[in-house]
């Protein structure tokens, strides 16, 4: 099997029911408006990140569509029933690369890191909240941010 | 979904960017991702950035039907 088949094969191991959406066109691509070494960088993670005083994401079968919302030099915990996160507490980069901006920025290989992240939790099998309400939101928040250019991390 | 473009790397659930420790990897990948995005790409393209992991067997094993 191929890459795709591999992975839809993966989660209806486990959920057998599962369906995927599907998008008969793909987003539109938007160029970014600067050259890499001026342009702020946001990140955007799946892993299930959040921080000290924040619920953590719902692990239970009904997934959880909500996102949270971070500084982006904040202590990182993580809730996700889809991988082992042992060895994201251990380095969070594996999944949350926020070092490793930080370098490229510091390089000026980039411009910035946004000072905002938005993280959500990959396991959402009904997206109707995520669709409509949680990632416009994200969008509106990263556009306040001046954001150039978002990288969007799964776990 | 669809996104207008998305970068492949084949490594296992929770390891997207690599091992523990590898920032060397990280970052490889990290900036393969962004420089794409300023490269013409048709609109759904699925960019394999030639990461395989080759450890041990961890993403095989995570990928067996239970």
């Amino acid at each position: 099997m191929g890459f795709i088949e591999d992975e839809r094969a993966f989660v209806r191991g486990f959920y057998p029911t599962f369906e995927w959406i599907e998008s008969a066109a793909p987003t539109i691509r938007t160029a970014p408006p600067v050259p890499l070494e001026r342009a702020r960088v946001a990140l955007v993670t799946t892993a299930g990140a959040y921080v000290t005083g924040q619920t953590p994401f719902d692990r239970g079968d009904d997934g959880d569509p909500s996102c949270r919302c971070f500084a982006a030099d904040a202590r990182i915990r993580f809730s996700h029933p889809g991988f082992d996160t042992v060895r994201a507490y251990r380095d969070p980069d594996v999944v949350v690369p926020l070092v490793t901006l930080a370098a490229l920025a510091s390089d000026g290989i980039i411009g910035a890191v946004a000072p905002r992240v938005f993280s959500f939790m990959g396991y959402v099998p009904d997206p109707t909240t995520l669709l409509a309400e949680s990632a416009p939101r994200v969008a509106r928040e990263l556009l306040a941010d001046a954001v150039d250019l978002a990288l969007l991390v799964p776990a | 979904m669809k996104p207008s473009l998305a970068c492949l790397v084949e490594t296992p659930f929770g390891l997207t960017l690599g091992a523990v420790g590898d920032g060397a990897r990280h970052r490889r990948i990290v900036l393969a991702a962004l420089r794409a995005a300023y490269d013409e790409h048709a609109p759904g393209t699925i960019l394999d950035l030639g990461e395989r992991w080759t450890a041990d067997d961890e993403r095989q094993r995570q990928l067996e039907v239970r």
